[in-house]
């Protein structure tokens, strides 16, 4: 796992841990509560019937209270209510950069491949090289037909979409090479729509850049 | 037409709503075999990185026809095979309000699933863009081939389909509950497709709308979806209109299937039936304003999102509070372990995971990573596999031996359930752990960690499979040497458990009637009723009203002579239709509220008419959304005439006072003023057709074709939506003078020119939005 490779990654992971616990506990406590009454309700011989079960011919009595069911609705409302908090923390974040980007590189989704236009006019396909510890900012949008941009190491994609521009910002803390894949169904190539995002250290990236 | 019961046409022609039942059963499984064939294909595939089985492009197809197949041709039909058996019975009625429409509901669906299916025998294969169709891939340019034509042929005989469907269930629970049956009593399962139907009611016409533009886009040139101004996201939001709502719609009768096996085996009533149909009423309405999580990264609004984001998570409280009543439920119970209950029980406990992950995708902030990988495919798997599918099996143990008269093998139906649960949580349960993997890929390179989840998952498929083939080896034995199962082998309480297993085909020897204390009894109908009513039960129109659609469709892709003939089997069965004699009898006395005083056929030209909306709201909002996205537009009577517009609006708004005429003559018996209003209402209607063609001639000859920007695109294809329905309407009128003139429409029975004055007021109406929205501004 990475962990921090960007500070959208860091949140990114946090939230889903967050998700994922109260999801865990919740799910097992529900599961728990009827594994439980299904062992202490089953049938044993020679136990009578319900003296409410169903008749042939007769419609059942009502049963149960609107109390029950509103306790239960805001037990269900509060965590809810708690997670979306977080939630609105983390788009906040994915969506505003925290410092302008020096950097914007457009992005263009096709069939099948993806091409990065730096501000200079350098133009590269199916790979990407980007400086460390700086804000990167991906202009996203496609050629043809709907895409899906992502960086699975760093958690983050947006859709690529032909006549639309959407961008995401990354700022990555570790060198390396990272894989960029489409996530959305685009015809019979989409499996091999993968590129590269190579982070250098600042100084190779600047001589890369200029040259 | 009376037909022997074990012969061939019985099939063919019946409209009886048991006999439609089973067709459905059937031809659901059948659909079950071709989309589980197809995951298995895929599974071996993916079993290993690189592998070879299925290729890029067929794998695509796969994909894509497993995705249509499982949802529209599997899943919900498999509940409305149900539904059309026992929910007249449940109900108390003898039938469904429409039988001849109930049978071509079925035949359309059928015929539907065979022309998408037709695909993959031509070149380039069956559909292949997913089930959602995402615009441009839809579109010629990036898909030229004819099993995408086919593939949306197919969606919309199976819209239509529904579309009658939908009218008919809603006028049947409305309209033919026995005397004592009121909504609060009916049994939770019909209570569930009433809901369901509502929301394929509102649903399915925005998909019909896409469905119409993509047929226009693929077949005409019209720009709707190659234009960056309509294009992905005009087609994400005709399409999740439907697509969330078609999410509940399938779900909700899994749940409802459920929360009927429960009490029964339980032996203690549902806990909160109310508060349960509560939370389903407001989880139904809320379907409508969840769609656009699924475009939370296409860059929408953030308000917007924002608020569907608080919808998304909300929708998760009234299915919790569902989830809950099954488990309290049980509290004081005796359960009995039958295999119904087993798969009652194990499709709550599935549902419960696939309901957890569903909150964590309503989160804009996780979706920015979630949103196309297996994660979701993990998800809505538990859902709709999970819950849905389990729920249904349940009804199909409970309710087997009703529609058989049979049992079947106790021990191999454990064994299934053991098998089932075994597999499908091998199958399903990794794929949370590809959560880096995208969906649809038809391969994945080695060491991204990807190799163990997708191995046990393919292991899991063969598992899932198998339980399957238990299934059928259990039915297959039950039909041939299953035990007699008599009226009410689980002591069920609601009405199609009081009569023979199966059921005579009049469903009752009398009435049923639901006593103020619940009890049900059957009473004989007095003096001329009894079970001799004659009503029928075989019209052969149905089915050859669907054939000709059917070959009417294939024309599209096989040339006119294929389709002329197919126009000529349409329009011949549609006489022979509208000339049968049918006898449908709906009770004296019932239950009615809140429809007691609004009769059957105009109850179903309302219920048609709000589908009618939708479909008119998505193409008029379709307009403006890209006239908003356009940078430029022409001005009001640079492209169009005002006057000629204003014409024609003068002639058809006359055409309604004319029905209107017409209609007070039938009801006051004045048949001169009934036939005068009728001829003047069609010469009428036929004159504002005939102005609109000379102005479309009129502007193809100045060289304003489909494909001349967006403004022609969406003005041709509006206006000739609505020119099609005002065509329809003549027909009807054609119909209804040839009546008049033999003097059959009367005093007494106008019902026909009623819902016919209904439906061309609909149809004015929605000309006085597009007189100014195209014409004026």
């Amino acid at each position: 796992m990475t962990t921090a490779l960007s500070p959208v990654t860091a949140q990114w992971q946090e939230l889903f841990t967050l998700y994922l616990t109260i999801g865990t506990v919740v799910g097992s406590i529900v599961i728990a509560l009827l594994i439980y009454n299904i062992i202490r309700y089953r049938h044993k011989p020679g136990s009578p019937e319900p003296a409410d079960a169903p008749t042939p011919g007769k419609v059942p009595a009502d049963r149960g209270t609107i109390g029950a069911a509103l306790i239960l609705t805001l037990i269900v409302t509060g965590i809810l209510f708690t997670i979306t908090l977080g939630t609105m923390e983390t788009v906040d974040l994915i969506e505003k950069p925290p410092e302008k980007g020096t950097m914007v590189i457009k992005v263009h989704g096709f069939q099948w491949g993806w091409k990065f236009i730096y501000p200079n006019g350098l133009e590269t396909v199916n790979e990407v090289r980007v400086p460390r510890d700086e804000v990167i900012i991906f202009a996203v949008t496609s050629d043809d037909v709907f895409h899906k941009f992502q960086l699975i190491e760093f958690k983050i994609g947006v859709d690529a979409i032909p006549g639309k521009v959407i961008w995401i910002w990354i700022k990555p803390a570790d060198t390396g090479e990272y894989t960029i894949q489409c996530f959305e169904l685009c015809g019979v190539g989409h499996a091999f729509m993968t590129g590269r995002l190579i982070v250098m250290e600042p100084s190779e990236f600047e001589s890369w850049y200029k040259g | 037409m009376e037909i022997p019961l074990n012969s061939v046409r019985r099939w063919l022609f019946t409209t009886n709503h048991k006999d439609v039942g089973i067709l459905y059963f059937i031809t659901s499984l059948y659909f079950l075999v071709v989309g589980g064939a197809l995951a298995v294909l895929m599974r071996l595939q993916l079993m290993a990185p690189g592998l070879n089985i299925l290729q890029s492009a067929p794998f695509n197809q796969a994909v894509t026809v497993h995705g249509l197949v499982m949802v529209l041709w599997f899943l919900s039909p498999l509940a409305f095979a149900f539904a059309n058996y026992f929910v007249p019975l449940q109900i108390g009625a003898r039938d469904l309000a429409f039988p001849r429409l109930n049978a071509m509901s079925y035949w359309f669906y059928l015929f539907g699933g065979l022309l998408a299916a037709i695909g993959f025998f031509t070149p380039g294969g069956a559909i292949d863009t997913g089930w959602t169709v995402y615009a441009p891939l839809n579109t010629a340019k990036y898909s030229p081939q004819l099993g995408v034509t086919l593939g949306g042929a197919g969606l919309l005989m199976l819209i239509a389909s529904v579309t009658m469907s939908t009218v008919n269930f809603l006028v049947t629970i409305f309209r033919s509950r026995a005397p004592g049956m009121t909504l609060w009593r009916m049994p939770i399962y019909t209570w569930g497709i009433l809901l369901t139907v509502f929301m394929m009611l509102f649903a399915f016409p925005s998909v019909a709308a896409g469905v119409i533009m993509l047929a226009a886009d693929r077949l005409l040139g019209t720009l709707y979806f190659s234009s960056v101004e309509g294009g992905a996201i005009l087609w994400d939001h005709l399409f999740w209109f439907f697509g969330h709502p078609e999410v509940y719609i399938v779900l909700v009768p899994g749940l409802v299937a459920i929360a009927e096996v429960l009490p029964v085996f339980a032996r203690k009533p549902l806990y909160g039936k109310k508060i349960l149909i509560t939370a389903l009423i407001i989880g139904s309405i809320m379907s409508f304003m969840v769609w656009a999580h699924h475009m939370f990264v296409t860059g929408i609004d953030p308000g917007f999102r924002k608020f569907m984001t608080i919808t998304t998570e909300t929708i998760s409280i009234p299915f919790g509070v569902a989830t809950l009543a099954f488990i309290l439920t049980l509290v004081g119970a005796s359960i009995r372990f039958t295999t119904p209950m087993l798969f009652a029980l194990g499709g709550v406990a599935l549902f419960i995971i696939g309901g957890i992950t569903g909150v964590f995708n309503s989160s804009v902030a996780l979706d920015y990573y979630l949103r196309g990988t297996y994660w979701i495919v993990a998800h809505f798997h538990y859902t709709l596999v999970g819950g849905a599918t389990t729920g249904l099996i349940a009804a199909l143990y409970y309710w087997w031996p009703k529609m058989t008269g049979r049992m079947f093998n106790e021990k191999l139906g454990k064994l299934h359930f053991i098998v089932y649960m075994i597999g499908f949580n091998l199958l399903y349960f990794p794929m949370h752990f590809l959560i880096d993997m995208p969906r649809r890929v038809f391969t994945y390179p080695a060491g991204m960690g990807w190799e163990l989840p997708n191995m046990l998952a393919t292991m899991g498929t063969i598992v899932f499979a198998l339980s399957w083939l238990i299934l059928f080896i259990n039915l297959y034995q039950s039909l041939r040497k299953g035990e007699p199962a008599g009226n009410n082998p689980w002591g069920a309480w609601s009405l199609e458990w009081l009569v023979p297993s199966p059921p005579p085909r009049h469903n009752y020897d009398g009435q049923p009637v639901v006593k103020a204390d619940g009890t049900i009894t059957i009473q004989p109908i007095p003096a001329n009723g009894g079970h001799h009513i004659h009503e029928t039960h075989y019209s052969k129109w149905p089915l050859f009203i669907s054939l000709g659609m059917f070959v009417t469709f294939l024309g599209v892709g096989l040339g006119l002579p294929v389709l002329l003939l197919g126009a000529l089997i349409l329009i011949g069965s549609i006489v022979g239709w509208a000339k049968e004699k049918f006898i449908a009898v709906e009770p004296a006395e019932g239950e009615r509220w809140p429809f007691a005083n609004v009769e059957r056929v105009r109850l179903g030209v309302w219920t048609l008419l709000f589908g009618e909306v939708v479909l008119f709201g998505a193409l008029i909002g379709s307009y403006i959304f890209v006239r908003i996205n356009s940078a430029t537009w022409p001005a009001p009577g640079e492209f169009l005439n005002p006057m000629e517009g204003a014409i024609n609006t003068f002639i058809l708004v006359t055409s309604s006072l004319t029905a209107i005429l017409a209609l007070a003559g039938a009801k006051s018996g004045n048949q001169g003023l009934l036939r005068g209003g009728l001829i003047a209402t069609f010469i009428l209607g036929f004159i504002f057709l005939f102005n609109k063609g000379r102005e479309w001639s009129e502007l193809f000859s100045h060289g304003i074709t489909f494909s001349s920007g967006l403004p022609a695109t969406t003005y041709y294809i509006t206006t000739g939506a609505h020119g099609m329905h005002v065509a329809a309407g003549l027909a009807v009128l054609i119909y209804l003078i040839i009546h008049a003139f033999k003097g059959r429409i009367t005093k007494e029975n106008h019902a026909g020119l009623e819902g016919f004055d209904l439906y061309w007021h609909f149809v004015d109406i929605v000309w006085l939005f597009l007189f100014p929205l195209f014409y004026l501004i």
